[in-house]
């Protein structure tokens, strides 16, 4: 539940609500709820639910010279099959901040309404990376919950690939079957992973190996 | 508008839309109902929007001359009609639900174009706005096309089929002569001579004779321009002419930006392209209905 008894909590609860009602209202996008950043001129999609971790593996991968796409809604252009941006400022709390050595103190994001936020708003500049450009999606990461021992990646078939995006998805009803022939056609042309373990940025690290093979 | 006196109030769901019309004289909903039936529901649904329809009471005066009452529609309480024909009317209400049921539409490519089935493959024919598109595509499902769209048609960006929206169509008033089997409405003159100006009016692909076809992939684009009086003839069209012409008769370019350019391209780069000259409706239709079996091919799902 939203806590709306401060001035914070309120302010988050109208950002969040915001941040959501853009992708359900878009039409011309089928709008994930996936992290998403750029490598090599493919896009990578990161489909998770909430507090999944998909924000903390988002700025660890920009921090890692992946182009920032969003940490939040991934927008699939139906035409083309693309990801486009969608810029929002990537959302940590302290305990994530802390996986960032130095970023708190770098960052410029406190203003009096703010000061007493519990998050903190991050442009891919703090990270010292940059925003990507509309990619084709090459590769489908999902973020898992199990956070214990070394990171790992496992591979995930494309029905059960299709079936969990379809499940994130924000306005899937808009696009029906088409959304779900579009999803597909994504899933066929892209390599489909789940990483498990680790911490955000040994997550990162590990994806990092294993997109440059 | 509330010291009138409603008999009768029709709700209707329509692609997520809800709305509702009522009326003082309940036989002004009879004209409605034949095309909006099967979208009934029992009662107004949330966020529905509300057509009032005021009938006017036509006057017989000694010696047997009627006076036609005049009639006013609002749209919430905006006036969207005022006249003296009530199937006008229902004409004026017609074409705001279509309005209103594929104004947001998005997540189509949304085209000012007819869009008639043969052979199991679209032509869709882009065409400036303005008069006789909706007579045309009339006069190709009476010649055995499927019906799919008279003056707005939707490709869906994923397939790139071409969708349509299931309301009748509206026709123009001095197109009706065309069509077999069809009574011509009254067409009224004015003292000058010259006519006044007439909503386009329904007609159904039931009352046409004809059917309705699926959303399918397209098959052959033929640019449509009215110049009545000259040949009517079929030329072939392309390069930045064509997506020209394209791309002016699309009505959500605002949404999709660059990627409705190239989109449209693709489009065009990748099936027949004509331009169709139409300086007479019927002779159009028959061109065009023997010329499309050899430019659609034969598509297949």
């Amino acid at each position: 539940m939203a806590d709306l008894s401060t001035l914070w909590g309120a302010l988050r609860y109208a950002l969040r609500d915001l941040h959501q009602l853009a992708p359900k209202r878009s039409r011309d996008f089928l709008s994930v709820h996936a992290g998403a950043v750029t490598w090599n001129g493919g896009a990578v999609i990161l489909p998770a639910g909430m507090d999944v971790g998909k924000s903390s593996l988002t700025a660890a991968l920009v921090e890692r010279g992946f182009g920032y796409l969003s940490d939040e809604v991934a927008a699939i252009d139906p035409m083309f099959d693309r990801v486009y941006p969608f810029p929002k400022r990537i959302w940590l709390d302290d305990e994530a901040l802390a996986f960032f050595p130095g970023l708190g103190e770098r960052l410029e994001d406190r203003r009096p309404l703010t000061a007493q936020v519990g998050q903190r708003f991050i442009r891919p500049e703090d990270l010292g990376g940059a925003l990507g450009t509309a990619s084709p999606v090459r590769w489908i990461v999902f973020p898992g919950t199990d956070r214990d021992g070394p990171p790992r990646l496992t591979p995930v078939g494309r029905a059960q690939a299709v079936e969990r995006i379809a499940e994130n998805a924000f306005n899937l009803y808009r696009y029906a079957d088409r959304g779900v022939i579009l999803l597909s056609r994504i899933a066929a042309e892209a390599s489909i992973l789940e990483v498990s373990g680790g911490t955000p940025p040994e997550r990162a690290e590990l994806l990092v190996e294993e997109l440059a093979n | 508008m509330e010291q009138l006196s409603w008999a009768a109030e029709d709700a209707y769901l329509i692609d997520e839309v809800p709305l509702s019309v009522r009326a003082t004289d309940a036989a002004f909903l009879d004209l409605v109902r034949p095309y909006l039936g099967p979208f009934r529901v029992p009662q107004p649904l949330e966020g529905f929007r509300r057509f009032s329809a005021n009938v006017g009471e036509d006057r017989t005066w000694p010696g047997g001359k009627v006076t036609r009452g005049i009639s006013t529609l609002y749209l919430g309480m905006l006036r969207v009609y005022r006249g003296r024909y009530r199937k006008e009317m229902a004409g004026r209400l017609l074409s705001l639900v279509r309005d209103m049921v594929t104004d947001g539409q998005n997540e189509f490519f949304r085209v000012r174009a007819g869009a008639v089935v043969v052979n199991g493959g679209a032509v869709l024919l882009p065409a400036p706005p303005g008069q006789h598109l909706a007579g045309l595509v009339a006069l190709l499902v009476q010649g055995g096309a499927g019906y799919v769209a008279d003056s707005m048609a939707k490709i869906d960006p994923v397939l790139r089929r071409v969708h349509g929206t299931p309301l009748p169509l509206m026709v123009d008033e001095e197109d009706f002569s065309l069509l077999r089997g069809i009574e011509s409405p009254v067409v009224r003159a004015r003292r000058d001579g010259r006519r006044s100006v007439v909503p386009p009016l329904p007609v159904s692909v039931e009352e046409l004779g004809g059917r309705w076809a699926d959303p399918a992939p397209l098959g052959w684009i033929a640019l449509v321009s009215f110049r009545p009086g000259e040949e009517t003839r079929l030329e072939p069209a392309g390069g930045a002419d064509a997506l020209f012409g394209f791309t002016e008769a699309v009505l959500n370019l605002h949404v999709w930006q660059d990627r409705a350019l190239l989109f449209a391209r693709d489009l065009l780069e990748s099936m027949p392209v004509s331009r169709l000259v139409v300086g007479s409706l019927p002779e159009a239709a028959d061109l065009l209905i023997q010329t499309a079996p050899s430019m659609v091919g034969e598509v297949t799902a």
